[in-house]
């Protein structure tokens, strides 16, 4: 009987991304912020990141990349996070990313978008921030 | 921040197979509150009976998740669905977790008939969460065929998940000690099945040794299974799930018994933690007291369990 709801965040990383500093450093920032975070592993699909998202009933998703390519992978999850009916499920990006990049993610619903060497308390502020909104 | 809406619409949901019905009705069994009433209280008369439920516990590190993986997969080879709860440590400062037992089951994010929920143990001894056990009636509700209960690898003395599930498989690994670990009580006493994971090291076959020689003078028939198997490749697994299902068919002779243990430790579970809820506030009242010298703790713990009574209900 927790009076509060946990913030549960699903922390995915898509296609072929070795890169896993930043994740690893989030999933300890997460917990030490008191929310609940998943791991997928690296390497997922789309269609795997949604899945995972619905069974684990997650607030968030919080897609990582550093190789350029999140609006990419937003928009891939998005769709499959559509066919499966959940699009009320958010997201949020971190990773390698220029301005061009941002405003599209923006144009998308997809929020945070922090660059590389954004301060961690930021990140969590703005995960709270989304989800006061509910 | 409360959007998940009616129990009774993730009721329907889940009549109808919607998974995501399901995630949203365990999070609100999570949660607790009037919703998780309604929905054990479907979920309790909903009971499958074909349900078979397996409990895999041992060490951190021993290569449980690893082992879940390639038995769902093994499960799935043989046409059944497959849920799986994983439970993880929550932090005992922030209340939050990492959740990571995922990581290794990935290759099942595709697959709609696996479905893996984690849980965090929001501080709960005995390595099952208040949740999880809750869930389990959730998951039966659902149907699937067999389900799969990860418990926190605490090692040593995590004895209550055999309660709850049908069998019990204890994952050991080479070189976490020696003939006196064997000898301990404990989690060892409620395998009814033991996995030899990373069987391909030189030590394993010393463990078994041990293991085998621990059992001492136990009638053979009732011993219970060794299994080797190496997780990451896969070695064995088939094995496991057929020793599973003997174990399985074996315990049909016991379930008057089982069951009846079951309901114990259930209610015993959940009366201690509602009372923990309930009481805390008297404990903190107490608490001051007996700082302050007005008391003995003894005294006024007694006083306050004096003070429940329980009349059985006469019908």
């Amino acid at each position: 009987m927790n009076k509060e709801r946990k913030i549960r965040i699903l922390l995915a990383k898509s296609g072929c991304d070795i890169h896993e500093r930043g994740a690893l450093t989030l999933l300890n920032v997460f917990r030490d912020a008191g929310m609940e975070v998943i791991y997928t592993g690296r390497f997922q699909s789309p269609e795997g990141i949604a899945n995972a998202a619905v069974t684990e009933d997650v607030d968030v998703i919080a897609l990582s990349d550093l190789t350029g390519s999140l609006v990419i992978i937003a928009k891939q999850v998005k769709a499959a996070l559509k066919a499966i009916d959940a699009e009320d499920i958010k997201i949020v990006s971190g990773g390698l990313l220029t301005d061009e990049d941002v405003a599209e993610l923006e144009a998308m619903g997809v929020t945070g978008n922090f660059g590389t060497g954004s301060p961690t308390d930021a990140i969590v502020e703005h995960i709270k921030e989304l989800m006061a909104g509910e | 921040m409360d959007n998940r809406g009616d129990p009774r619409n993730v009721i329907e949901m889940m009549k109808k197979g919607n998974r995501r019905g399901l995630a949203k009705a365990i999070s609100m069994v999570e949660d607790g509150g009037p919703e998780k009433e309604i929905l054990l209280e479907y979920a309790y008369h909903q009971e499958a009976p074909q349900t078979m439920v397996l409990g895999v516990t041992g060490a951190g590190g021993a290569g449980k998740s690893t082992l879940i993986d390639k038995l769902v997969a093994e499960y799935r080879e043989r046409g059944k669905t497959v849920g799986v709860i994983a439970v993880d440590p929550s932090s005992p400062y922030s209340g939050g977790a990492f959740l990571g037992d995922r990581v290794r089951m990935s290759n099942h994010n595709t697959d709609i008939g696996v479905f893996i929920r984690s849980f965090g143990s929001r501080n709960c001894l005995g390595g099952m969460s208040e949740a999880a056990k809750n869930v389990l009636y959730l998951y039966k509700a659902f149907g699937f065929d067999v389900v799969i209960v990860e418990s926190i690898g605490v090692g040593q003395d995590e004895t209550e998940i055999s309660r709850f599930v049908d069998v019990t498989t204890l994952v050991l690994v080479p070189g976490l000690g020696d003939a006196m670990q064997m000898a301990k009580a404990g989690v060892r006493e409620i395998a009814d099945i033991f996995v030899i994971n990373k069987s391909d090291k030189p030590e394993a076959e010393v463990l078994k040794e041990q293991l085998l020689n621990s059992f001492g003078i136990l009638p053979l028939e009732i011993r219970p299974p060794v299994i080797s198997t190496v997780a990451s490749e896969g070695t064995g697994v088939a094995e496991l799930v057929d020793a599973v299902a003997d174990m399985a068919e074996k315990q049909q002779e016991h379930s008057e018994k089982k069951r009846r243990e079951r309901i114990w430790a259930e209610v015993s579970s959940s009366v201690l933690y509602l009372m923990n809820i309930k009481l805390q506030k008297h404990i903190l009242d107490i608490t001051e007291e007996v700082y302050k010298g007005k008391t003995t703790p003894f005294e006024a713990s007694r006083r306050l369990a004096d003070c429940i009574q329980y009349r059985r209900e006469t019908k």
